[in-house]
């Protein structure tokens, strides 16, 4: 019976929730300690003003942006390959969703904390309500990242209500009343009667479609905040497709990298197989091929057609940037398709290795498409403060740059300390039948 | 001569400018040197204006000095006669008008010797300063010959004892005010009957009406000075008040264009539209649930 | 040229500005100062004022120059006025005057620049140029498109402003200007005075977080003052007017705009972008100064400035041999 099945998945993962380990405490402290370094950096840069960072009136902005769009980038593993897989049934998903669905929450809310890093006026955040103009893409972008933030919330909720109703149910889960009474109200009395199913199947078809549809958007948006621009570098009608194939594939990444942690630290070896770590690469390697197909037009059809400006821009990446260009637009999207591409190479550490210079690359790719351009100006820039020419981050940027991840990795600890990283009902489920089409 | 004074007057004022001297009268703490810049300008109301603008020195540059008295007076071998007094208002400037025909005392050359002084107080240091004229009018006219628009100057001068003479061998320059300045249009240079004539440009953008003033001046000549005079017609081209072209739903107006908004509210509508029916399933997810109990409760209690 | 020549050219300007077409003998700026505060009675109410050499007097409410406008208002534009400037870059030798009293003007440090001066060279073998450049009050202004809230916006007048109380500095204006025209105000800035209203045409002082740059002296216009950098500017490069009035001035002469756009072979800079600039230079033809007149007399701070320049490259070259 598929309820006993799950009764046993829920007895395997009941440690996890119930307990955390001294390994798993320190974890948690090193992270709060992290991020509380970079609320430090905040409130250094809240009192003393954008002046500690090391963005000056040529690079107007900077390492925060390239977080922006690096951890919205990653917010694509859920949304799409979450969404992606759901309607096409891809049975091998099934322990893996959820961590793509955390991915997806978790750096959904931490990204767009990066643009507000960048604002000079915090205080009057409320103007962007109260006098928002459509005309802006930084109006769209509010617009469709809150959009985005409720969708894959109700997404998520969808997704988890199921093992909700499994965590209520099951009694011998030695947690805090108030943890239970959480579930309880949380999982809306859902027992899986038919009629349940039916709803939660709807629901969840029409939503796995409209986290797609939504990601996609919210990722052009992002893209034409550059793109809409005439900055040399930026005014490329490809971006927004280029951008959304970047965000799929760091979010890849960063669910291989999210998939060999859990699986190490939760003994998941059962569940998560060699296998998987094979089709999320393959979907890695199909995406690096997107990826690097995309930055080879951007960059030949600049460098073939060397306008002035381009080519100061061109000339500045293979000078001042050469290893980020090499490393980012070579390795990036070379390694995993040899990786990948040979069977006798695709070993768990192999793909997991590979994936971690993904999301470097893809993060050095987001910085290479801000920070050059805006040292390139059309006008050259005669200033004597070597800052006004150059940007270097400062500590109090790599700071919040490394807050961020913290919190990445903390609030993901303790969302796998509330509810199972693999979807045990879905998990226990036999094979679904194929009469339900892809909508 | 008098040009000379007039010059010397502004070289002062340039000089006193310079910075390294402004720093040391800015450091003694007053009394602030003052300086003046004193004009005599023959008006077509048969008058002489005199005008004197103080302005203060400073470290800063200069600032006009408002609400000093200035007395007027001319020049007379037994001693300056004065003509009357005013007081400097908002930008400096202190303005007397005085009859051009007048019997005040000239030089061999026929010119008389006007003088403005300020007397200064514990703040601020004197000034003064000298300006030679010979009065004289202009007096401005328009017609058109065969569909040719002219402009017609006249001038007079102002001999001693009220006679009048023609204003001749002058050159006069026509101009119309504009909104930080003159624009020159022509140069009319008057005969020995005092009179001359230009075509006047059909191409000058006046007021919405298409009215122009135009000014005849003469500047800083030797013997008159500044003579001025003005006179309004209407051949000006139309100035539009706010430009036609100015579009009001672009990117960059307070409006956004119309395809924005509803490309926006489509794509809005769509989205939070399956939003609230996925909402909608687990509200009755929910209401299912209760029904099944309240259903249970009934059949417990049935039972019991 | 000698340097006497000059001094009696610069004298004669002096004193042509007191002519009648010149217009308005402007031979001060700035604040109005009473001569004898007590004696005025015009409204009776009497307001103190701090004089610009800093000592406070009491200056009758009626004297006083007219307020700036206030937020609402400085949306609207001066009325049936579109402005344009014209910068000669024949006469151009770099002498600042026109940065500096823009940052005196503006009340800026010495390091922030609404006016630059580019030392350009369009391509290896052409002549290097200066090249003043100011905000070009664009007709199509992409700042303003870009702006979230509506706090960069175009008058009916064309002068692109700032509201620095709206403002939220996101900084995409800044991005979105292709000529590096607008600055951020990244440190603290001087605390306004106490019961001054804050005007986005006048624009001081900054606000710490939000955005600024050149606003064409809106203020300085509604007196029919001409902005600070053309009063200042010793060769009368700059020239500013009203393009409805066809006419534009540098405070000595005064041209059509048409005809001097016509006749110089006006143009404006990267026009192809869309832009639409109200802004138009005309070329570096038969140029009064060298282009190393503008380098040889900089301090040596802002010398470092174009220091990357080829000119400057090949000029320390030559030294170095």
């Amino acid at each position: 019976m598929a309820s006993n099945t799950s009764d046993n998945l829920l007895k395997e993962f009941a440690p996890q929730l119930e307990k955390t380990g001294l390994l798993g405490k320190i974890w948690i402290i090193v992270l709060a300690f992290l991020i509380l370094l970079g609320i430090f950096a905040l409130y250094w840069q809240i009192s003393r003003g954008h002046i500690v960072t090391g963005m000056r009136d040529n690079v107007v902005w900077g390492m925060y942006i390239v977080n922006f769009i690096f951890f919205m980038g990653i917010s694509y593993a859920g949304a799409l390959i979450s969404g992606t897989l759901h309607l096409f049934h891809a049975e091998w998903r099934k322990p893996v969703i959820r961590m793509a669905e955390f991915i997806t929450i978790i750096s959904l809310l931490i990204g767009p904390l990066y643009i507000m890093l960048c604002i000079g006026r915090l205080d009057r955040l409320p103007n962007l309500v109260l006098f928002g103009r459509i005309q802006s893409p930084i109006t769209w972008d509010v617009i469709a990242i809150s959009t985005d933030i409720i969708g894959c919330f109700i997404f998520l909720y969808l997704t988890i209500l199921k093992d909700l109703s499994k965590l209520r149910d099951y009694s011998e889960l030695k947690l805090p009343a108030w943890r239970k009474k959480v579930y309880n109200v949380m999982a809306l009395g859902y027992t899986g009667t038919p009629e349940q199913q039916l709803m939660l199947k709807r629901a969840t078809d029409i939503m796995a479609g409209m986290v797609i549809a939504i990601a996609i958007i919210v990722y052009s948006v992002l893209a034409w905040i550059f793109s809409v621009t005439l900055q040399p570098g930026w005014h490329s009608t490809i971006f927004g497709p280029y951008f959304v194939i970047a965000a799929v594939y760091s979010g890849s990444g960063v669910l291989i990298v999210a998939m060999y942690i859990f699986r190490k630290v939760y003994h998941l070896e059962k569940h998560i197989t060699q296998k998987h770590f094979v089709n999320v690469g393959v979907i890695m390697l199909v995406l690096a091929a997107f990826f690097g197909y995309f930055t080879f037009s951007e960059y030949l059809t600049k460098w073939y057609g060397s306008e002035k400006n381009d080519e100061i821009l061109i000339k500045i990446l293979f000078k001042d940037y050469y290893f980020f260009f090499i490393f980012s637009n070579y390795v990036g999207v070379l390694l995993p398709l040899i990786v990948v591409g040979f069977k006798k190479l695709r070993t768990i550490n192999n793909i997991t290795i590979t994936a971690v210079v993904v999301i470097v690359a893809l993060w050095m790719n987001r910085y290479l498409i801000v920070v050059p351009t805006l040292e390139s100006p059309y006008l050259p820039i005669q200033d004597a403060r070597e800052a006004w020419r150059h940007y270097s981050p400062t500590w109090v940027e790599w700071a919040l740059t490394i807050g961020g991840i913290a919190s990445f990795c903390l609030f993901f600890t303790l969302a796998s300390k509330f509810i199972p990283i693999v979807q045990v009902s879905e998990v226990a489920e036999p094979v679904e039948p194929g009469d339900i089409s892809l909508r | 001569m008098k040009k000379k004074i007039f010059l010397l007057t502004i070289i002062a004022i340039f000089l006193l400018g310079l910075p390294s001297i402004a720093q040391d009268k800015a450091a003694e703490k007053g009394p602030f040197t003052t300086t003046m810049a004193f004009t005599a300008t023959s008006t077509s109301d048969d008058s002489v204006q005199l005008k004197a603008v103080v302005s203060v020195k400073h470290e800063e540059g200069a600032t006009f000095l408002m609400n000093a008295a200035i007395d007027f007076s001319y020049a007379n071998p037994e001693g300056d006669v004065s003509i009357g007094q005013a007081k400097t208002g908002i930008n400096g400037a202190a303005i007397l008008k005085v009859p051009a025909s007048n019997n005040y005392t000239r030089d061999e050359a026929q010119l008389i010797t006007f003088k403005a002084s300020y007397a200064g107080n514990d703040k601020y240091e004197s000034s003064d300063g000298e300006f030679l004229i010979k009065p004289s009018k202009l007096t401005l006219s328009f017609y058109e010959e065969d569909s040719i628009k002219y402009v017609k100057v006249e001038g007079i001068q102002y001999e001693a004892e009220g006679k009048t003479s023609p204003l001749g061998g002058v050159d006069v320059a026509i101009a119309i005010p504009k909104m930080f300045s003159m624009l020159k249009v022509g140069q009319i240079s008057l005969d020995s009957t005092g009179i001359g004539s230009t075509e006047f440009p059909t191409d000058i953008i006046g007021d919405s009406l298409g009215n122009l003033t135009v000014v005849a001046a003469i500047d800083e000549h030797e013997v008159y000075g500044f003579v001025q005079a003005n006179a309004s017609n209407s051949w000006g081209l139309h100035k539009h008040l706010i430009s036609p072209d100015r579009p009001s739903r672009e990117l960059w107006t307070p409006i956004a264009p119309l395809w924005m908004i509803i490309t926006l509210i489509i794509m809005l509508a769509g989205v939070w539209g399956h939003y609230v029916y996925a909402v909608v399933q687990l509200v009755m997810i929910k209401k299912s649930s209760e029904r099944a109990r309240k259903k249970k409760e009934k059949d417990e209690k049935a039972t019991a | 040229m000698s340097e006497e020549h000059n001094k009696e050219k610069n004298s004669r300007r002096k004193f042509l500005k007191l002519g009648i077409l010149a217009g308005a003998g402007t031979v001060a700026t700035g604040a109005i100062i009473a001569a004898n505060g007590g004696t005025s009675s015009e409204s009776g109410e009497k307001i103190k004022v701090l004089t610009t050499s800093g000592e406070v007097m009491e200056v009758d409410k009626n004297f006083l120059i007219q307020a700036p406008v206030g937020r609402k208002e400085s949306h609207e534009g001066i009325p049936g006025r579109k402005f344009v400037m014209v910068i000669d870059l024949a006469k151009c030798k770099n002498a600042r005057k026109c940065v500096e009293a823009c940052q005196r003007g503006h009340e800026l440090e010495k390091d922030q620049e609404y006016l630059k001066v580019y030392l350009m060279q369009d391509s290896e073998k052409t002549a290097p140029y200066w090249f003043p450049k100011p905000c070009y009050h664009c007709d199509n202004p992409q700042c303003v498109s870009v702006c979230p809230v509506g706090a960069t916006y175009k008058r009916s007048d064309g002068i692109v402003l700032i509201d620095n109380e709206r403002c939220i500095g996101c900084k995409f204006c800044m991005t979105g200007c292709p000529y590096s025209t607008r600055i951020f105000s990244w440190k603290a800035e001087k605390e306004p005075e106490e019961g001054s209203v804050y005007s986005p045409e006048k624009g001081v002082p900054r606000v710490e977080g939000t955005v600024s740059k050149c606003d064409f002296c809106p203020d300085m216009a509604r007196e029919g003052k001409l902005p600070y950098c053309a009063t200042a500017c010793p060769m009368g490069v700059i020239y500013f007017g009203d393009i409805d009035e066809d006419v534009v001035t540098n405070g000595v002469d005064t041209f059509k705009f048409s005809e001097l756009i016509r006749d110089r072979s006006g143009y404006q800079y990267l026009e192809n972008l869309g832009t639409r600039p109200n802004v138009y230079y005309l070329p570096p033809v038969d140029r009064q100064f060298p282009v190393e007149r503008g380098y040889e007399g900089l301090e040596d701070d802002i010398k470092a400035n174009y220091s990357e320049t080829p000119f400057v490259k090949k000029l320390n070259h030559r030294e170095d041999k």
